[in-house]
């Protein structure tokens, strides 16, 4: 680059942070200039952002601490360090200049917050003590502090399992947590409680969130496999826009109560996945309920409706007659093989197995309620 | 024929092996098979006596006058036979000469690995996807069986009105099906089964589990061994995915068995990562005009990046109740390079699994039903509707375009970019049908 260039990218910072676009927008500039992807990261190794295509690793921290080839530079916000800002796969001849201007830049932004990661983590507290009046307010705090909220979250409760002594820390957890929700389509939220640490993941879309419940229900799996394995345990909320973020950390938090008492430990449930149990747990009113079995319900009832087929009436007659598969058939007036195939189907269409007693449970529950309150 | 059965086949060790069966079975003539970028099967023929000439790469071609690996520095290439490939053609050649084949990859004329070759490619791309060590792949294809008439090269008529699994006893084509599995067991194909399929003159022949190097290697026999025999009995067998419009056209499903140690979260990621990547393979997996013909909403032809445990339409299914999971990959089409193929789809996969991937929940019912909110909600992707389209999302691709490094990436663009604006100046019958009277 020129010395002309390098003013000009040095001009083009200055632009975005005067216009408040926040570390994130800086980042996404030197991946734009430099020809990579880039990765800022807090001082605990937490992730802030990522910019730009290609593959960005879950952390630099082997770069800093292992030895790693890479560019990475500090970000300090004042005297403190704020995190580090890292550079994959450039191909700027002056990557490193860029890249050091960048982290000057995203510094002096998150000095002039009121200083970086804690003052993310304060954003988080401020959303879930109901501090904005609105959403907008809410959005123009965040884009303040860098973070770019998004339309809805799924909170995550991650804590450690085990003994005292060999229990994970929130530390480790935010690595874990890092890695395992990366693909996420913006910034992750984070805040440590005690022994805990709660992950908000952003979730645009149902597949975002069905990826979120799956990357975390694979956790404890994954991890118990390192050397030496870690044991975690958690819950996932339920999808929630950033003013019920509440909400969302309440129902992880009875995810995780139910797991443990139903599951055992080490396993991440999420509430939507839960079926029955929130209802059993939390107790409800008539019209939980009814919302309840009409949920459960709603897969057939649609499938029914276009297909013209009597999966419902055979779920419920099925269940009627203490599950005998011949009974059934006779009361349907069909082969017993058709109420075979109609079960298989029941299982498939309403995503939950005529096998597992939890599942069964559900659609049990779901029948008698609406026996009892018709939620038609 | 040979009358070889697979039982008493066994895939040669190497060099001396090779020149002991070829001593036994009086060999008089091998040829050395390679693929071009296009998948079509080349061969340069030598007398018996060069074979051990031949087993020690000394044989060359110019290497100039085959598509796609047109330099000025690759003329004079080497043929590297892989002696585990020698198998003896069924059929004998003039005078009765018994002839076999070798399978080759291509070298420079320093003996360095030729970056353009489709083989060398697929070995290269299982080595690198070290989390899927080990796994193996089996293949579906399908093809039509034509009648052969004298003066019309495109012919698509049949007598054959048959249908999914249907037997007909005075079907030519089913007694040429036979003979093509006869004579694929004898050359070491496994096939698993045949059958016929939905189409009028469409069959079908599986060929059971190997690894991937292999797996292509039969694919690209299969190829030869169904042409010979169609046309040793009157009929003109195609790979064109989609010759008729007013039936199913033939695809090429490729299952993957994955490793012993996988489990359900890898093959979730293996799903994730062929989701992910599935616009950009694609262009590879569906290589020709043609083959956009195929991915229509019917005769369950996929059309969107999207996975089940048991829609027929779903580009990826991964049947239940498996271990080793199995994951089937049903957009391919037979027209495609076999090797490459499975390079990209490889390379897809374990980009799944090293960036673990998810690939959203599994869809249930037909895909064809989806709406485009639903669409949204899933983040599920529309196929390229044209080449044209494939090869943009190729472009955009740098895992796909990894898979297949840059010679063959950039001459595999360069030439179907030409095929696209040839067959786009053309004037097809249907618009002649279409506007001719209208304006």
């Amino acid at each position: 680059m020129t010395s002309e260039e390098l003013v000009e990218f040095a001009e083009s910072l200055a632009r975005i942070a005067a216009s408040g676009g926040g570390p994130k927008a800086l980042a996404a500039r030197l991946a734009q200039a430099a020809g990579g992807c880039v990765l800022l990261e807090d001082a605990q190794w937490g992730h802030l952002a990522t910019a730009g295509e290609g593959r960005v690793p879950g952390s630099a921290r082997a770069i800093v601490e292992g030895g790693v080839p890479g560019r990475t530079h500090r970000v300090a916000a004042g005297n403190r360090d704020a995190g580090w800002l890292s550079l994959f796969g450039d191909s700027a001849a002056d990557a490193e200049i860029l890249l050091r201007l960048t982290a000057a830049a995203i510094g002096i932004e998150l000095a002039r917050n009121g200083a970086a990661p804690h003052a993310a983590g304060n954003f988080w507290e401020s959303l879930l003590q109901h501090d904005f009046t609105d959403a907008a307010a809410a959005r123009d705090e965040a884009a303040a502090r860098g973070i770019v909220l998004a339309p809805q979250y799924l909170a995550v409760w991650l804590e450690g399992d085990g003994t005292e002594g060999d229990r994970v820390a929130p530390a480790q957890l935010r690595a874990v947590a890092s890695d395992a929700f990366r693909a996420a389509e913006g910034q992750l939220g984070m805040i440590e409680r005690e022994a805990a640490l709660l992950v908000f993941v952003p979730a645009a879309r149902a597949v975002d969130a069905s990826n979120v419940r799956t990357a975390a229900a694979l956790l404890p799996k994954s991890l118990g496999r390192r050397k030496p394995p870690l044991r975690i345990a958690g819950g996932v909320g339920t999808l929630v826009t950033p003013l019920e973020l509440d909400a969302g950390v309440r129902t992880a938090q009875t995810a995780l109560a139910i797991a443990r008492r139903i599951f055992g430990g080490e396993r991440v449930a999420a509430y939507d996945e839960l079926g029955a149990y929130p209802l059993l747990y939390e107790g409800a009113g008539v019209e939980r309920l009814r919302a309840f079995s009409a949920g459960v319900l709603a897969p057939l009832r649609a499938y029914d409706e276009k297909h013209q087929t009597e999966l419902e009436r055979t779920l419920k007659v099925y269940f009627g007659v203490g599950q005998n598969v011949k009974t059934a058939a006779a009361q349907l007036h069909v082969h017993r093989h058709t109420v075979f195939y109609r079960l298989r189907q029941i299982g498939e269409i309403s995503s939950r197995s005529l096998d597992a007693p939890h599942d069964q449970l559900t659609l049990r529950l779901a029948v008698a309620i609406d026996e009892l309150h018709d939620t038609r | 024929m040979n009358s070889t059965t697979r039982a008493e086949w066994r895939r040669p060790s190497g060099k001396r092996d090779v020149l002991r069966l070829a001593r036994e079975a009086d060999v008089r003539f091998v040829r050395l098979v390679f693929a071009d970028i296009f998948g079509v099967s080349k061969n340069v023929s030598i007398p018996i006596d060069e074979l051990e000439s031949a087993l020690d790469g000394r044989v060359t071609f110019d290497g100039g006058s085959i598509d796609g690996f047109v330099r000025g520095e690759e003329l004079d290439m080497l043929l590297r036979p892989d002696p585990v490939t020698f198998a003896i053609y069924p059929w004998r050649a003039a005078g009765d000469a018994c002839e076999a084949r070798l399978i080759c990859d291509i070298a420079m004329p320093d003996g360095s690995p030729f970056e353009g070759c489709p083989r060398t490619t697929l070995r290269r791309a299982v080595e690198s996807a070290a989390p899927l060590s080990g796994q193996r792949v089996a293949l579906e294809i399908e093809f039509f069986l034509f009648e052969r008439r004298d003066g019309d090269a495109a012919s698509t008529q049949t007598s054959d009105v048959g249908s999914y699994f249907d037997f007909s006893a005075n079907d030519r084509g089913e007694e040429a099906r036979n003979a093509m599995v006869a004579a694929l067991r004898s050359m070491g194909v496994p096939v698993a089964s045949a059958h016929h399929e939905h189409g009028p003159g469409q069959h079908e022949i599986d060929v059971a589990h190997d690894d991937p190097l292999a797996c292509a290697d039969h694919a690209l026999t299969l190829r030869t061994i169904v042409k010979h025999v169609a046309a040793d009995s009157g009929l003109e067998a195609t790979f064109m995915p989609k010759p008729r419009a007013d039936c199913a056209g033939s695809g090429l499903h490729a299952d993957f068995r994955l490793p012993e140690s996988s489990d359900e979260e890898t093959a979730l990621y293996v799903v994730g990562g062929l989701l992910a990547h599935a616009p950009a393979t694609t262009a590879i997996c569906n290589p020709t005009v043609n083959s956009y013909k195929r991915l229509v909403a019917a005769w369950d032809a996929p059309i969107y990046a999207v996975w089940s445990e048991r829609s027929a339409n779903a580009l990826v299914r991964v049947p239940p109740g498996h271990h080793p999971p199995r994951i089937e990959m049903r957009s391919p089409d037979p027209a495609c390079n076999p090797y490459l193929a499975l390079a990209v789809l490889i390379g897809a996969a374990a980009d799944g699994v090293t960036n673990r991937t998810l690939p959203g929940p599994a869809l249930v019912g037909s895909t064809y039903e989806l709406t485009e909110r639903e669409r949204r909600e899933r983040g599920i992707r529309t196929l390229p509707k044209s080449l044209r389209q494939a090869i943009a999302e190729l472009d955009a691709d740098p895992v796909v375009r990894a898979s297949l490094g840059d010679h063959l990436y950039h001459a595999f663009r360069d030439a179907k970019l030409e095929e696209y604006e040839r067959y786009r100046r053309a004037v097809h019958p249907w618009e002649r049908e279409q506007y001719l009277r209208l304006y």
